[in-house]
């Protein structure tokens, strides 16, 4: 950022600073307008309250609710992300209902280890 | 990514009764398998076929690799007269297109009802029934 560039912004923001400055001078004005009742300050503590600790509570308040559902669900499948899940085999050996029994890694593996491929037999292949 | 279940319990209910619809009528049997293949993807989901023993030659076995991002249908020997390749790709390309979209189950669902479809020996009148 050059130098040029700086002033620009500076006169820029001067520039809307004295408009809405000169806006204001009638809530500057030292006396008081009949009929005019400004109540009570606000104390430090009532300040902190009104313009800090509430805006920053609704503004969790809806994050949470915008987040809750996602929090609460378990996680998906999302293509490019690694896979997290054991292995599910639905109608596998052992017959039975195709219930869709979790398998642990290690059945598995002891099902690869021992078992012949199938090599006359059809299919397809693909990715994504 | 946490550990946890690959499929909702719903989800497991719709896969388990795809499978279950797909082997009615003369269906040739049908297995889903998902989770990892290794390296050698095509040649694992073979053993997996072949671990189902008995019924191998009669069957159909869809494994998904998620983690490595690849389908695999093999078919037995008796299967695949029923089944041929062009109907398992064009099944796997309908698979494909529904998990690059995210969604797994659906996808599984209803390439397994494809495949079905393309299986079952549609009942003729005066062959199957006097």
């Amino acid at each position: 950022m050059n130098a040029r560039t700086l002033f620009r912004a500076a006169v820029v923001i001067a520039a809307s600073a004295a408009a809405v400055l000169a806006a204001t001078s009638p809530a500057l004005a030292q006396k008081r307008d009949d009929g005019d009742d400004p109540g009570q300050q606000l104390t430090a503590l009532g300040n902190l309250l009104l313009y800090v600790v509430a805006p920053l509570g609704l503004f969790l308040l809806i994050s949470l609710l915008v987040l809750a559902p996602s929090i609460a669900k378990s996680p998906r499948y999302r293509p490019g992300l690694s896979w997290w899940a054991e292995p599910v085999w639905f109608g596998g050996p052992g017959g039975g209902a195709p219930a869709g029994g979790s398998l642990g890694v290690g059945d598995a593996a002891s099902i690869l280890r021992t078992v012949e491929p199938t090599r006359d037999g059809g299919g397809a292949s693909a990715r994504w | 990514m946490p550990a946890g279940e690959a499929f909702s319990t719903r989800q497991q209910a719709e896969i388990a009764r795809a499978v279950r619809l797909a082997e009615k009528d003369g269906g040739p049997r049908f297995s889903v398998y998902v989770g990892g293949l290794g390296d050698d993807t095509r040649s694992q989901a073979e053993r997996l076929h072949a671990a189902l023993g008995a019924d191998a030659r009669f069957a159909v076995l869809v494994a998904v690799d998620p983690g490595a991002r690849r389908l695999e249908i093999v078919t037995g020997a008796e299967a695949r007269r029923r089944l041929d390749d062009r109907s398992c790709a064009l099944a796997a390309a309908s698979m494909t297109s529904a998990f690059l979209a995210g969604d797994l189950a659906g996808g599984i669902v209803h390439g397994v009802q494809m495949l079905a479809d393309h299986a079952r020996v549609p009942r003729t009148l005066h062959r199957d029934t006097p």
